[in-house]
């Protein structure tokens, strides 16, 4: 089974066959998961997000069209569903009913602080998550998966005009965040 | 000077792919060219190139051992929990019952209310499934006793608007709109009705209590 091409796995799938399904998890899940994981930092949430993502593949799958690729179908599934994590999120913060540290406030503090309390890695994710939607999905796909332009455009719905640019804003806002924070 | 600092911009987008070695070879060569001459590229191309540095360097945490040894089955798991229900369906659970009556009644203040620009109430699929065959008598008692579970008055009861009392269903909808409507004040999020309707699936009835009274502090104050 884990010799087949996507396409014949969900051809296999779409005829009755589970395994087919259970390699296609085993195949793309590190990827999901990270790609999950770059938009939400927390483990716990991006777990949850990430099996979600498998069961509305599970069930999407029968109508998916045999023209598209899976994996970025599989992307932009993941994709939305990490934004819409973060929407829900942004709306419930509103509502009060679940305090948290929105990332805007932390550059109120001191960056004497922040460099004590906070690795690089923890200043570069709050600097990924202070892009806008579109930078965000864009500098995650491209940075951290090295998808082409032309992949991304697909899992985004948008054209390929553009996407570099958005990609060299997000860079240079993630560069001036980290040099404020960090002194870099 | 015009020309130059297009020439730069062009250059510009093309360091991130440049550092990364990402270009093909006639997009690098002109970045090469441009930046023997331009000290201002050459120093986007350090900052740029040190942020990756750094980039690299900070890597997340990894999920921990065994996970992705363990995370099919729990996906089969969680799929073999899964009612066999839409998200309408989940929503129609009894104890929406008196929220969601609460909830009409602040949701026909919103809709009276026309606090947001303009939305677009009217061009509604729903309008017209909630046409009256209820005596509006009923109705006007039944928002009455609803009325007083409600942290806050007073009320201004509309009949067009009670009629909606009559189904969970249209009552969820209107307050996921009512939340969706208000989500635009905090971001320009894409925030999408079904979305809203996750999000009350997912709350408690003091939650919900909690929406109610924020969208009334919104509209009303
Ligand atoms: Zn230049």
């Amino acid at each position: 089974m884990t010799g087949k091409s996507d396409s014949e796995l969900v051809d296999l799938f779409r005829n009755g066959d589970e395994t087919a399904f259970n390699t296609i998890v085993l195949r793309y899940q590190e990827k999901i998961y990270w790609v999950v994981r770059r938009f939400i930092s927390d483990h716990d949430d991006a777990d949850d997000i990430v099996q979600e993502v498998f069961v509305k593949a599970y069930e999407g799958l029968r109508t998916f069209r045999g023209d598209a690729q899976l994996y970025t179908w599989l992307y932009r599934i993941a994709v939305n569903a990490s934004l819409n994590h973060i929407r829900l999120k942004r709306v419930k913060e509103f509502f009060r009913f679940e305090e948290t540290i929105a990332p805007e406030t932390i550059e109120h503090e001191t960056p004497d602080h922040i460099v004590q309390s906070n690795e690089q890695r923890e200043i570069i994710e709050q600097a990924v998550a202070l892009l806008p939607e579109k930078q965000k999905a864009v500098f995650i796909l491209r940075h951290y998966d090295q998808l082409a332009y032309e992949e991304i455009a697909t899992i985004l719905k948008t054209s390929v005009g553009g996407l570099k640019a958005n990609y060299f804003h997000a860079v240079r806002k993630v560069e001036r965040y980290v040099k404020k924070i960090h002194g870099l | 000077m015009s020309k130059r600092s297009t020439g730069c911009e062009l250059v510009r987008i093309e360091i991130p792919d440049y550092v990364s070695d990402r270009l093909g070879s006639a997009e690098r060569q002109r970045v090469d060219a441009h930046l023997l001459t331009c000290q201002s590229c050459r120093s986007e191309l350090e900052q740029v190139t040190r942020l990756f540095g750094v980039i690299d360097h900070a890597q997340a945490t990894p999920p921990p051992t065994h996970y992705f040894d363990n995370l099919l089955p729990r996906i089969r798991s969680r799929m073999s929990r899964r009612p066999a229900v839409g998200i309408v369906g989940k929503a129609l659970n009894s104890r929406w019952i008196l929220p969601t009556a609460a909830a009409l009644l602040v949701v026909s203040l919103l809709v009276s209310v026309p606090f947001l620009g303009d939305p677009d109430w009217s061009n509604d699929a729903r309008e017209g499934t909630y046409a009256g065959d209820w005596n509006n008598l009923e109705l006007l008692d039944l928002a009455d006793q609803q009325s007083e579970h409600l942290p806050f008055s007073p009320m201004i009861i509309r009949q067009e608007n009670i009629a909606h009392a009559l189904g969970e269903k249209l009552i969820t909808d209107q307050l996921a709109d009512a939340v969706f409507a208000q989500s635009m004040f905090i971001e320009t999020v894409p925030f999408s009705n079904v979305l809203a309707h996750e999000m009350l699936q997912e709350m408690s009835d003091e939650e919900i209590n909690n929406v109610i009274h924020r969208l009334a502090e919104r509209t009303l104050l």
